[in-house]
């Protein structure tokens, strides 16, 4: 639910609560206070009453009363000790013309010595508008005063709440990877300021710690390249050396592990700047002389295992817009993968078009398709890969906006770059 | 000949200059720009070997200076840091060629021996070692005044050999430089010893010597 909604919404319910409890209760509390000041007035009256009932003398004195007083009416009572009572009372009313509540006080007096009823009527009818008038302006108030909350709280809360909605916005669409920095709104609300300046520092504590990890990488492998340069050069000088049979294999044995070091380290260098966004130039590439040219630089490995490359591009002359640098290195690590690890005199396959490339090789299934970009995860252990080819392929292909696909069929082991991701409609399983 | 290496490293430095002596080249050594400054100014070089990343600086000043003094010096950068705009930055600087490190010390040795023999230039571009004559222009190999008829890559291992005459050229270095520089190299050198076979066929049927003698399976050697 959102903030917004959540607030108004207890507002709304409090209002409504307070609304249907509260009018009754009003009703009923002017009702009575009404009331009680109608007997208050009914009290008075009699006392009026008590105080003129010596000038009445004769029975007619009575009627006339009567007559001049139509609210006072004075019957005989049979006995002096009945009992005061008020009450509320309908009874039809000529100046209405109808059944009329009256409040009616009942009360004996002794006019000349001789016991009356005196029966004192009100009419309730121009309070009980009254009563109906107040509860009903008062309830319109109310009415007015929850509307009017409902619409400022609306209005108040959007205003106050934006730049918590701008930070949200902007967070969202932040890349610790891509962007340099984030620009929060600086709100006068010390909260939101305060939220503001707190992801600000976040974010550049963590592009900092994403920075300096990133920057460990390269720089640990640039480190690594002058000893290891020391090494081979010593190699190279030890080789010059007279030797026994027996030294030149441990020779020929450490040459090859700093080989493979070498090769380890210049993988994770390039990893680090594939990374680091350092490859960002675009040309026009073409698919036909990039394979060409990249076939050839295998031309050895391939002739070794006695292998037949066959690529076509079946439609169309294939015109790729990407950084060269990446793409040669993503096709030559799926082609040097291909060319590792099929079986020596079978055929790969490379299909290209304007959208994707498909590079096929036979071999047995793996164990572990899953994992068949992560780093450092080689079906077979014994082979010289540095673990790093397939990673970095497809880290280059995250990189460019590409997709990297891995299928199996029919024997073959088959990568396919998408270069339109979003055309992509037949990617079985990556 | 000689050679200048301006490299921070001691040891590599060390290792360079007892590679390259055996080929009796007269290297000399700085560790920082301001020394590699002094010795360019008062010395003519035939090639120099830069690294980039100095205690003082960048290596890239220095061929700078060399080209503000107007020296014709060969160049080579030597780096750490294999990034391609370095090396278009060094080359375009004047700059003759570009060794990512590690390397290994016979790449380096045939990069040297091809600059200066580009240096030494003087209408004709030839090695001659005996009766082996390579003309390095029109990419032939004469035996006795005979061509041998060479393939591209027999052609550029018996360069690389001759380059590095007398010292073991391991096999790896052999497998890095017919692949190129960008190539991945697989640790199978078949490759290798069909061409090493074909070459040594090749020049003995033209009634070459056989200079080029196997070390153990650690690599070759150009006798001579």
């Amino acid at each position: 639910m959102k903030l917004l909604r959540r607030t108004i919404q207890n507002y709304v319910l409090f209002s409504a609560l307070l609304f249907a409890l509260c009018t009754p209760v009003f009703y009923v509390a002017i009702q009575r206070l009404f009331v009680h000041e109608m007997d208050g007035v009914l009290l008075a009256h009699k006392k009026d009453f008590i105080k003129s009932s010596e000038y009445l003398k004769t029975e007619d004195d009575l009627v006339l009363y009567h007559m001049m007083n139509k609210e006072f009416i004075l019957t005989p009572s049979p006995s002096s000790n009945i009992k005061d009572s008020i009450f509320t009372a309908e009874d039809y009313d000529s100046l209405h013309e109808g059944i009329i509540p009256f409040r009616t006080y009942v009360s004996s007096v002794s006019i000349q010595n001789k016991p009356y009823l005196l029966t004192i009527r009100e009419s309730m009818v121009s309070s009980r508008d009254l009563v109906a008038a107040i509860v009903g302006i008062q309830a319109g108030l109310l009415v007015f005063l929850f509307l009017g909350l409902v619409l400022i709280n609306r209005k108040l809360t959007r205003i106050v709440w934006d730049p918590f909605y701008t930070i949200l916005d902007r967070l969202k669409r932040y890349q610790i990877d891509k962007d340099a920095s984030i620009d929060l709104p600086l709100s006068s609300t010390s909260e939101f300021r305060d939220l503001s300046s707190t992801i600000s520092q976040l974010i550049s504590n963590n592009k900092k710690a994403y920075q300096s990890q990133k920057e460990f990488t390269e720089n640990a492998s640039h480190e690594i390249q002058t000893p290891l340069a020391l090494l081979n050069g010593k190699l190279d000088l030890l080789m010059q050396t007279d030797l026994t049979e027996q030294q030149a294999e441990l020779i020929s044995n450490i040459y090859s592990s700093t080989l493979r070091i070498s090769r380890l380290n210049k993988n994770l260098l390039l990893l680090a700047k594939i990374e680091n966004n350092q490859f960002q130039t675009e040309e026009e590439i073409d698919g036909d002389s990039t394979l060409t040219n990249l076939i050839a630089q295998f031309e050895e490995s391939i002739q070794a295992k006695n292998l037949h490359v066959k690529y076509s591009f079946p439609n169309e002359k294939v015109l790729i817009k990407s950084n060269k640098t990446l793409l040669e290195i993503l096709l030559s690590n799926l082609i040097s993968n291909a060319i590792r690890y099929t079986p020596a005199n079978s055929t790969i396959t490379i299909t290209g078009t304007q959208n994707h490339f498909e590079i096929r090789n036979q071999g047995e299934p793996l164990k572990r398709p899953e994992v068949v970009f992560e780093r450092f995860t080689r079906e077979d252990t014994n082979s010289n890969g540095t673990g790093l080819g397939l990673a970095i392929a497809k880290k280059i292909v995250e990189q460019l906006g590409y997709t990297l696909h891995y299928r199996y069929e029919e024997g073959q082991h088959i990568f396919k770059i998408s270069f339109d991701p979003s055309s992509v409609t037949n990617s079985a399983n990556s | 000949m000689k050679v200048l290496i301006i490299e921070d490293e001691k040891e590599l430095a060390r290792s360079i200059v007892q590679y390259l002596r055996q080929e009796s080249y007269v290297c000399e050594v700085a560790h920082t720009i301001k020394e590699a400054n002094e010795k360019i100014l008062l010395f003519d070089y035939d090639c120099i070997l830069v690294d980039i990343s100095l205690p003082d600086g960048n290596g890239l000043s220095i061929i700078k200076t060399l080209k503000e003094a107007n020296k014709l010096d060969g160049v080579i950068i030597i780096s750490a840091k294999n990034s391609i705009d370095d090396r278009v930055l060094g080359l375009n600087l004047g700059a003759d060629d570009y060794l990512p490190k590690p390397f290994h010390l016979s790449e380096l040795g045939a990069r040297v021996s091809a600059i200066i023999r580009r240096k030494r230039f003087d209408g004709k571009n030839e090695i001659k070692t005996h009766e082996i004559t390579i003309d390095l222009l029109a990419k032939t190999t004469h035996v006795n005044g005979n061509v041998v008829d060479l393939t591209r890559k027999e052609y550029d291992l018996l360069l690389f050999l001759i380059s590095n005459k007398n010292r073991v050229v391991s096999k790896n270095a052999i497998a890095e430089h017919l692949s190129g520089d960008d190539a991945e190299v697989f640790d199978n050198f078949d490759f290798i010893y069909a061409h090493m076979k074909n070459l040594k066929k090749k020049l003995t049927e033209a009634g070459c010597e056989d200079y080029i003698k196997t070390v153990y399976g650690l690599g070759y050697k150009f006798e001579a």
